[in-house]
């Protein structure tokens, strides 16, 4: 499913993850060489000379690592993903882009970035598969992470708190299903680490950077809500605490609130059997 | 299969033609009480892509505005994304008015106060936002969990106004409602107390200890062993998540597990 915040002009990650990808893709077409000077030319204008003469910030870009790959489990699935959905593509050949935000080694958002597949169920059952790469057992170097951070800009001031973005290419992966339909999947890892810059909490930054709900919050309660709106009737069993019909919005409005938790107690999902 | 529209001209819900299937209720069948309601006549269809219901016309009324409200949420989250705040209060307020004749419960008032509060929340209008979700907190509350989620919200507003210590208040006060029916919703609900408490230094206090083993019995669990009193509270939220409560227990050891919902 693709967020329509990608298009939001303040989300700095939209800028330096589609500018990643887009450098990457240059590569691609090129041969590479043009594309990694072209990104390392950017990275320094746009990433130190801005420091020096107080532009804004949005526009910065965080250097970016080529290294890393993704967990074979992940892999596996999203083959196991490609042999499931591939005889559903209208063409023999693709290439994909996904963009994972990482906090904490914990995947907070996929989003697909860039050419899509014709099918949104392979595109679902490949962002599921990497929503589970950090628990397959990708991480990042945080030592190294950190230590980018004197010369990263930063995204933006939370309290005594500076979130440090850094964009992480990993090695991309060809799955193929039945008919020897291929997908190339290329992955940017979005890192962002938080690193204590103070003791100093000043109320309006707290403030500020409560002002927004998280976009892994939305991302989280959007499709509940979806789904929801989609299967309105309580079941039996919560009929009587919470009548015959869900209170979608609510309970929409209470996941953002509880961070991205659905009330499963009073708008459970579909089919919902607990453990 | 019907389809519920706001009208172009004016927000209004209307209902597309039903077509009807072979397994369709006619509205001329008995059907003493209103599937809704359960006190009325069944007078009419409520018709949806999976079922059909017998229901009032009063609870129609209040079935039908509620799924447009919720449908017209699809658009305001798209507008509420790219920050037009005020064209989200606009398009609610005026939803309200196109369809306040309808609204004979006052679910839809409420419900548009409360997302109105959220609304200036989200949009850091925090004076607006508090004043929007005390008049959320003046209509009736269905049950202890509305409360608690009132509670709650309000309590993020304070504390986005610099005053942590009543925000603690304000949340324990509406926490303090206990209704052992809903004891399955306390562990959702006890990770404000450690929120609360953390922003202003405090623990725990002990005396919610109580209702967090209230809320273990209902999932038949013990409260875990952790450090803290807020620490264990955040554990059993955890291990409960995804756990049957003794209502939903109960219920499928005497009706063999069907859920009901969405039942052709």
């Amino acid at each position: 499913m693709d967020d329509p915040r990608e298009d939001a002009p303040t989300d700095p990650y939209r800028t330096r993850g589609a500018f990643a990808l887009s450098a990457f893709r240059r590569e691609r077409a090129s041969g590479g060489r043009f594309a990694w000077a072209a990104l390392l030319a950017t990275c320094v204008a746009v990433c130190v000379a801005p420091m020096g003469c107080g532009s804004s910030e949005e526009h910065a870009v965080a250097p970016e690592r080529t290294q890393g790959s993704l967990p074979a489990r992940t892999v596996r699935a999203l083959q196991a993903c490609a042999e499931e959905g591939t005889g559903r593509l209208r063409r023999q050949a693709y290439e994909i882009g996904f963009k994972v935000e990482l906090t904490d080694d914990r995947v907070q958002a996929v989003a697909p970035k860039g050419p899509r597949l014709d099918d949104a169920g392979l595109e679902r059952c490949m962002m599921n598969a990497l929503r589970t790469m950090a628990d397959a057992g990708f991480s990042t170097d945080r030592t190294e992470l950190v230590s980018y951070g004197g010369h990263l800009p930063a995204r933006g001031v939370l309290a005594n708190v500076t979130v440090l973005p850094e964009i992480v290419k990993l090695a991309e992966v060809v799955v193929a299903g039945p008919g020897g339909v291929t997908i190339v999947v290329v992955v940017v890892v979005v890192v962002i680490a938080a690193v204590v810059l103070s003791e100093d909490k000043p109320q309006e930054e707290v403030v500020e950077a409560i002002k927004r709900w998280p976009r892994k919050v939305l991302e989280k309660c959007q499709p509940r809500f979806d789904e929801c709106l989609g299967n309105q009737y309580q079941p039996d069993w919560n009929q009587e605490m919470f009548g015959e019909k869900k209170d979608c919005r609510s309970c929409f409005d209470e996941c953002k609130k509880d961070k991205g938790q659905w009330p499963n107690y009073k708008c459970p999902p579909p089919g919902w059997k607990p453990n | 299969m019907a389809k519920l529209q706001m009208s172009a001209a004016g927000l209004e819900t209307e209902l597309n033609p039903m077509q009807e299937g072979d397994d369709m209720p006619s509205v001329d069948e008995p059907h003493p009480l209103c599937w809704f309601c359960r006190k009325k006549p069944a007078t009419e269809l409520y018709i949806q892509p999976k079922s059909t219901k017998r229901v009032c016309a009063t609870c129609l009324d209040r079935l039908q505005v509620q799924d447009a409200y919720e449908h017209a949420w699809l658009h305001f989250l798209v507008l509420e994304d790219e920050e037009r705040y005020e064209e989200v209060l606009a398009g609610i307020g005026a939803f309200l008015e196109a369809n306040r004749h309808r609204d004979h419960d006052q679910w839809l008032a409420r419900s548009i106060t409360r997302d109105r509060s959220s609304v200036l929340f989200e949009a850091g209008r925090y004076a607006e936002a508090d004043e929007a979700c005390d008049a959320w907190g003046r209509f009736p509350f269905d049950n202890v969990t509305d409360r608690w989620f009132h509670g709650s919200a309000k309590a993020q507003i304070v504390q986005a106004l610099g005053r942590p210590q009543e925000a603690l208040a304000i949340f324990e006060e509406a926490f303090s409602h206990q209704d052992p029916r809903y004891a399955s919703a306390i562990p959702y609900y006890l990770h404000w107390l450690v929120d609360f408490s953390d922003a202003v230094g405090q623990p725990v206090d002990e005396k919610w200890r109580r209702v967090a083993e209230a809320g273990a019995e209902d999932f038949a669990v013990e409260m875990p062993v952790r450090d803290s009193l807020g620490e264990s509270m955040l554990a059993l939220a955890e291990m409960t998540r995804e756990m049957p409560s003794k209502r939903q227990r109960e219920w499928e050891a005497t009706h063999g597990g069907g859920t009901g919902e969405d039942k052709p």
